[in-house]
């Protein structure tokens, strides 16, 4: 009965030198004991990264007004294994049985700031001096994405990785493409040796290389929007992505409709838009004339009819596999005054 | 005025707002704006066909149910009550307000059927309202021209956090969730209207006939010969060309066409949580989808007959019997239609209602029998507090059966249940100890139970019968878990109501020479409390093994967790305390008190809270009335307290003695 | 001597403490639930639940109050002192002891829990596969040379060792296996990486860590820390950022060997994998709310393959780990395919609570029973 009354205080008293015991602090450096042990490496383990490429942060030149980036596909060759993609590398590789190898795919809308600044950027890492104007013409070229691309080739000692000093014996095999609107690079970069075991595996990859198709089935919500001041979103409805209501305005909606291949095409929908407004239809040229927005990065058409009660404004946005149509309709005057809105919202539309 | 001459002069009088609604149909109809004027005149509809559209299956709200629980909720929540007032003074009750809805949109704006609690709301909306008073009833039509407004500031106000918005912002996101209602059920079967014709359509002059006026299920029913004129890009039948360009857009319009009901079981075969289809679906998966949908077809051809009839109740009604007929048929395949009759046999039962009558007639009773003894009285009333519960438990019971589930799943179910169990509680503490008190309080809390459960169910205004969500969806735990916490908290309710008759016994000083029967209600009280602790301990562990079994933690310091954790903890306080010699009889009642605030605490008051996994949504209307709750204990403990001081010299000292600690006596 | 004890055993076996106890216990549940409107749930578990003393804010006014830790164990020994040893044993009290019995069970079960769990949870892509879960809370910084493929061992410094850390204060790691002491020389429960707007102090390769209050939810703070390199073959020291949510672990060579050290919720391993195969989600029709969620996933332990189910409310149960469906992450946002969390608890006390249940339940039917029929026919009694 006695041992009873002991165990409170003992307990609290554990409690509270566990509670108060801290940690290695300053003093003498605290041993590592705890060890565990991974069949394979993590994938982030095997790219060795700086710091900002790290924090996941974005260089100043991405992203921006990149409608024309072009969404990727390809064949991953065998003996490769595909990582994570990051903000910047679209597509990422290492080769298992090539350590210190990495194989990866930058897409830099805008560019990127000009090929041969990246090539002498790339040269420069190598330990190599800048290339003449002359002699950047007479690379080589390989085939990317159904263009000529600069192929380069580089040993040297690398000192684009993390590392002190750079690393010597490396190679980088490097092809770079200059599209409008983006810029496509493809890079290698490891022990020479390596390298050179990979290189034909690495044209392979470049050759299936290849755009993706957009493939966003109707209806699938994958298409996102800025909705303007003031609109509303009204109750979801079969076959629309999304409506919405103008805010102050009666009778005025606008939604977003995906059907699959061209949707009956452009001329048959802006003119039976027409017809239901009783007006005649346009010809090829007419309809060829019309306005354009940039959506989607696409050029699409922008249909305006401004009836004596009523109207409609519509935009059909061809996509290949999918059109997306825009249309608005309600009375003349308050589409007159949505018009801005309507442009600025088929504009905010996005992947 | 008939009312075709008023929808007229409604017509030629505004600025056409509702047409410029219907515009957007127009558009893909130009037809339409004929037929959108009510040209009918429209007869009460037969007590017969109301009959048979209140079975009606409809599904909503994740599950399939009469169409007269849908329209009695939806009118509630519209219009406050479940009823409706034409401009010419006919009460309609909730179905034939929805017929009227559907089959006569025009009419039915016309109808007063939103409930507006406070014209300041009207106010910031810019709506006039000469004549109405503070409270009062708006027809759509009323509310049309702010309608624009309105969707403008409920879009702002839904920013706001439930529980931080005013009266008046509430009021506008109610009201405008209340008008998109409103229109999502009276466009249910525009599509109806607007079909093309042979001669504005090349397909369907192609494929019907130069001339041709073909119905819309018409051209639903010949489908696959119009899909290759839909200029699917992926149809490998398709031509790949545009198609034709009328035939298409009248496709889109329709098959975009605004939700409505889903009236129309899915196709055979159709997979067991397949959703029901609205006329628009029905047309969006027969022109563009890949199902059979020759029954759904047909069935909405039936329903387009009927449509067509409204006007003449004679045929309206026949004709309805064989749309009743393929919807149950159908419905009866899918297993989804056995459970309708009972759930409308429930609601005209009006269970909940009947009990609370019976409940109050009971306390009149007892009421008479403290007057007047007799010893008819106990007798009578013992009768009809057997009625009531009989009813209550009646009422219990068809919901399991309707809902396939234990007694207890939402917040109003858990009233329902409390109330018979304290009812049923303080029955069999008045068979053990036969004082008439037990009974009294029996009524009292029949009829208050039944006044809450009425109140909640008004005033939440949904289906009281929603889905669950996936966490509850286990039988075994809600049957387990939430029926003994929820008999806990009857115990400790009737508990307290107990200890109120102590407490304000002895302050107006009833039964003053009868020591005993102030022992029998100790006694009770005290049973009551090991009642409610053995359901209250079994019934939080309980709680613990399960949130052990589906999120992996025995206890996670979840609000409603720590209400449970409350009462039991107070409740052991107490019995350790009468145990400990530190309370005695007095005492126990003041502890039981405050042990039935603790309940209604964890009952009701953690949801105010509004965080942790219990959190069941903000119960705004309660937060005054638990108020008020709590004060009144409050009130009652401090009488009840200087009750005590003032007669504790007075004689009563065997009582004082026992509140200051003595010696401990175990077992 | 002996009369002091007899006194204290006294004191601890009295209803006047258990009533004490009993009384704080509530106190506290109701001040810790009302706490967790203005803090994070882990937050008030820390202060108020799981600790020995807590001074809570009464409007401005500071109120030290005992933490329920202390409460419990104090509860427990007068439990012990008073409920059972004390206790008159008699057939009237054998359900009463039997009740206080299974209370006690109950606590030792959370006590095993709280000492000897861990908890944490795990997050895979349909197709996907792991024999490891991280904790939601707990941070460790992995220390590992780098390769490219084959076996890795990873050094761990657990999160108990640094996060703990002051302002000014530094701590220092080191390893036979590796090649350079590791200091961490700041560390923030919660903050985020920023470009730094002028090199130097406090940033690295114009990076900086700013730091942020804690969020409402803890289990989305995200730690960080400084930390310097020195390898211990003399070279110059390597200056480097750790974040909880970096894409990278921060890379050194150090005499010619690549090493990786990165920050991260703390990983424990399982002694089995499982592949997810199938996630699903159901809904109510016609409604966005969700009927159901389950994962078919294959579980491999020792070579043995074997196809399981979880769903909500029926989790795996595994060599003393027990895995359930928690949440999951939608095709849109999951890069086109299903992810699926199961939260993975290994506690010893699992099954606890029921066997205590029982026995509770036992002893309050049958002291309750006993009581009531006593009454009942004492009642009885007098009516004849």
């Amino acid at each position: 009965m006695r041992a009873l009354t002991k165990p409170g205080p003992l307990l609290i008293a554990a409690f509270l030198a566990a509670a108060a015991a801290g940690c290695g602090r300053d003093g003498d450096p605290v041993p590592i004991e705890e060890k565990r042990v991974l069949a394979q490496p993590r994938p982030e383990q095997t790219v060795a990264a700086d710091t900002m490429k790290r924090m996941g942060a974005q260089p100043d030149a991405g992203r921006g007004a990149g409608a024309a980036a072009p969404q990727l596909a390809w064949d991953v060759p065998e003996g490769w294994a595909e990582l994570a993609p990051t903000q910047l590398r679209a597509a990422n590789f290492s080769v298992p049985a090539m350590p210190g190898l990495e194989c990866y795919v930058t897409v830099l809308p805008g560019g990127g700031g000009g090929l041969a600044a990246n090539l002498n950027r790339w040269r420069k890492q190598m330990g190599l001096g800048p290339l003449a104007d002359a002699e950047l013409a007479a690379l080589p070229r390989v085939k990317l994405l159904g263009a000529d691309a600069h192929f380069l080739a580089m040993d040297g000692t690398y000192t684009g990785g993390n590392v002190e000093g750079g690393l010597p014996g490396y190679t980088m095999a490097a092809v770079a493409l200059d599209r409008p609107g983006a810029a496509v690079f493809v890079k290698m970069i490891g022990p020479t040796a390596a390298v050179r075991a990979e290189i034909d595996r690495f044209k392979s990859f470049c050759a299936s290389l290849r755009e993706k198709n957009a493939e966003p089935p109707p209806g699938d919500g994958e298409l996102k929007w800025k909705a303007p001041e003031g609109w509303t979103q009204g109750p979801a409805k079969s076959m629309r992505l999304v409506t919405f209501v103008p805010a102050g305005t009666t009778g005025v909606e606008c939604y977003v409709t995906v059907l699959a291949g061209t949707g009956g095409g452009l001329e048959s929908n802006v003119n039976r838009w027409r017809s239901q407004l009783k007006l005649e239809p346009l010809s090829a040229a007419e309809i060829a004339a019309l306005p354009t927005v940039p959506v989607l990065g696409h050029s699409a058409p922008l249909v305006e009819i401004y009836g004596a009660e009523s109207g409609l404004l519509g935009l059909v946005c061809e996509l290949g596999p999918q059109t997306v149509f825009v249309k608005m309709t309600g009375p003349t005057p308050s589409l007159r005054d949505e018009r801005e809105r309507f442009v600025a919202f088929c504009r905010s539309l996005s992947d | 005025m008939s009312r075709n001459a008023r929808a007229e002069g409604r017509e030629g009088g505004r600025a056409g707002g509702w047409r410029a609604i219907l515009l957007v149909l127009a558009l893909a109809a130009p037809a339409f704006a004929e037929e959108s004027r009510p040209a009918e005149s429209h007869a009460r509809w037969n007590r017969e066909t109301v009959d048979l559209f209140a079975r009606l299956p409809v599904q909503e709200g994740g599950r399939v149910k009469p169409l007269s629980t849908f329209a009695s909720f939806t009118l509630l929540a519209l219009n406050g009550r479940r009823g409706c007032t034409t401009p010419e003074g006919v009460r309609l009750e909730p179905t034939e307000w929805l017929m009227d809805c559907l089959f006569w949109p025009e009419h039915a704006s016309l109808y007063s059927c939103f409930l507006v609690q406070d014209t300041q709301a009207l106010d910031d909306l810019g709506l006039a309202h000469e004549g109405k008073s503070r409270r009062d009833r708006y027809s759509y039509t009323d509310l049309l021209p702010a309608r624009g407004k309105l969707f403008e500031l409920a879009s702002q106000y839904d920013r706001i956090e439930a529980k931080l918005r005013n009266s008046v912002q509430g009021q506008v996101v109610n009201l405008a969730h209340n008008v998109m209602q409103f229109e999502s059920i009276t466009s249910s079967f525009y599509v109806l209207r607007s079909t093309p014709a042979g001669a504005d359509c090349a397909a369907i002059a192609r494929v019907f006939g130069k001339d041709a006026r073909p119905s819309f299920s018409g051209i639903l029913a010949r489908a696959a010969e119009l899909r290759p004129y839909l200029g699917m890009a992926d149809d490998p039948h398709g031509s790949g060309a545009s198609g034709d360009p009328v035939l298409r857009g009248w496709a889109e319009e329709v098959a975009g066409s605004p939700g409505g009901l889903a009236l129309f079981p899915p196709p055979p075969g159709a997979a067991a949580d397949a959703e029901w289809l609205t006329p628009g679906g029905v047309a969006a998966e027969a022109l563009f989808g890949g199902a059979d949908m020759k029954q759904p077809v047909e069935t909405l051809a039936e329903f387009e007959l009927l449509f067509r009839l409204r006007g003449d109740a004679t045929a309206f009604g026949a004709r309805a019997e064989s749309f009743r007929d393929r919807v149950v048929a159908a419905a009866r395949a899918r297993g989804e239609y056995d459970k309708i009759p009972l759930e409308v046999a429930f609601y005209r039962g009006q269970f909940f209602y009947y009990a609370q009558v019976v409940f109050v007639f009971a306390f009149l009773i007892a009421a008479f029998g403290w007057i007047k003894p007799t010893k008819l009285v106990p007798r009578l009333t013992t009768g009809t507090v057997a009625l009531g519960t009989l009813l209550l438990v009646a009422g219990i019971t068809m919901r399991c059966i309707i809902r396939g589930r234990p007694p207890v799943s939402t917040l109003y179910e858990s009233i329902l249940f409390i109330t018979a169990v304290s009812v049923i509680a303080s029955m069999v503490a008045e068979w053990i100890n036969r004082q008439g008190i037990a009974l009294t309080l029996s009524t009292i809390l029949g009829a208050g139970g039944m006044f809450l459960a009425n109140r909640y169910e008004m005033q939440e205004a949904v289906d009281t019968m929603p889905s669950l969500v996936a966490v509850l969806d286990t039988n075994f735990w809600l049957a387990s878990h939430v029926t003994t916490v929820t008999i806990g908290y009857g115990a400790g309710l009737l508990a307290g109501a107990i200890g109120h008759v102590t407490i304000l016994g002895r302050i107006f000083g009833l039964k003053r020479n009868e020591p005993s029967f102030y022992r029998t209600l100790a006694s009770m009280t005290y049973g009551m409390l090991c009642f409610g602790l053995l359901f209250s301990v079994v019934g939080t562990v309980l709680g613990g093994i399960w949130a052990n079994d589906s999120w992996g933690r025995f206890w996670g310091w979840d609000p409603k967790e720590n209400g449970a954790l409350a009462i039991v903890l107070w409740e052991l306080i107490v019995l350790h305390a009468r145990k400990g010699g530190y309370i005695r009889d007095h005492g126990i009642a003041m502890c039981s008190v405050f042990g039935a605030a603790v309940v209604a605490s964890s009952w009701w008051g953690v949801n105010l809270l509004g965080v942790g996994l219990h959190s069941y949504g903000f119960t705004s209307g309660i937060l005054l009335t638990l108020i008020g709750y709590y004060v009144f204990e409050a009130l009652v403990l401090v009488a009840g307290g200087v009750a005590w001081y003032l007669k504790r010299g007075a004689g009563d000292s065997a009582v004082a003695a026992r509140m200051l600690p003595g010696p401990e006596k175990v077992g | 001597m002996r009369r002091f004890l007899e006194k204290s055993f006294a004191f601890l076996a009295s209803f006047g403490l258990a009533i004490t106890v009993l009384s704080f216990l509530l106190v506290l549940t109701v001040v810790g639930t009302v706490e967790q409107t203005r803090t994070s749930l882990y937050e008030v578990q820390r202060r108020y639940f799981e600790s020995a003393f807590v001074v809570h804010d009464l409007g401005g006014i500071p109120v030290p109050l005992p933490g329920v830790y202390l409460l419990l164990v104090v509860l427990a020994i007068n439990l012990v002192c008073g409920g059972i040893v004390r206790i008159r044993k008699s057939r009237s009290t054998a359900g009463i002891i039997v009740a206080h019995a299974g209370i006690l069970f109950l606590l030792s079960g959370s006590l095993i829990e709280y000492q000897w769990s861990q908890k944490g949870h795990t997050t895979l892509a349909e197709g996907t596969e792991t024999g490891e879960f991280q904790s939601y809370f707990e941070w460790e910084i992995a220390i590992a040379e780098a390769r490219s493929s084959g076996r890795v061992e990873e050094h761990v410094i657990p999160g108990a060792q640094f996060m703990g850390l002051r302002e000014g204060e530094k701590a220092r790691f080191v390893s036979p296996a590796i090649p350079f002491e590791l200091a961490v020389n700041r560390v923030f429960a919660n903050c985020e990486p920023r470009a730094a707007r002028a090199a130097g102090a406090g940033s690295v390769d114009g990076v900086a860590l700013e730091e942020l209050p804690p969020g409402k939810e803890a289990e989305s703070d995200v730690a960080g820390a400084y930390v310097t390199v020195r390898p211990k073959s003399g070279g110059a020291p390597v200056e480097g950022l750790l974040w909880g949510l970096e894409r990278y672990p921060m890379s050194v060579v150090v005499e010619g060997r690549r090493w990786t050290i990165g920050l991260s919720h703390r990983r424990w391993q399982l002694p089995f994998s499982i592949h997810l195969d199938d996630f699903r989600q159901q809904l109510h029709p016609g409604t966005g709310m969700a009927k159901a969620f389950e994962s078919d996933v294959t579980k491999t332990r020792d070579g043995v393959r074997q196809k399981v189910k979880i769903s909500m409310n029926e989790p795996l149960r595994e060599s003393g780990y027990t895995l359930y469906q928690s949440s999951f992450i939608k095709p849109s946002q999951g890069g086109g395919r299903w992810w699926s969390t199961f939260s993975v608890v290994k506690n010893p006390a699992d099954r606890v609570p029921l066997w205590a249940c029982v026995v509770i339940t036992a002893g309050l039917l049958l002291h309750f029973a006993q009581q009531l029929i006593r009454h009942v026919r004492a009642q009885t009694e007098k009516r004849a």
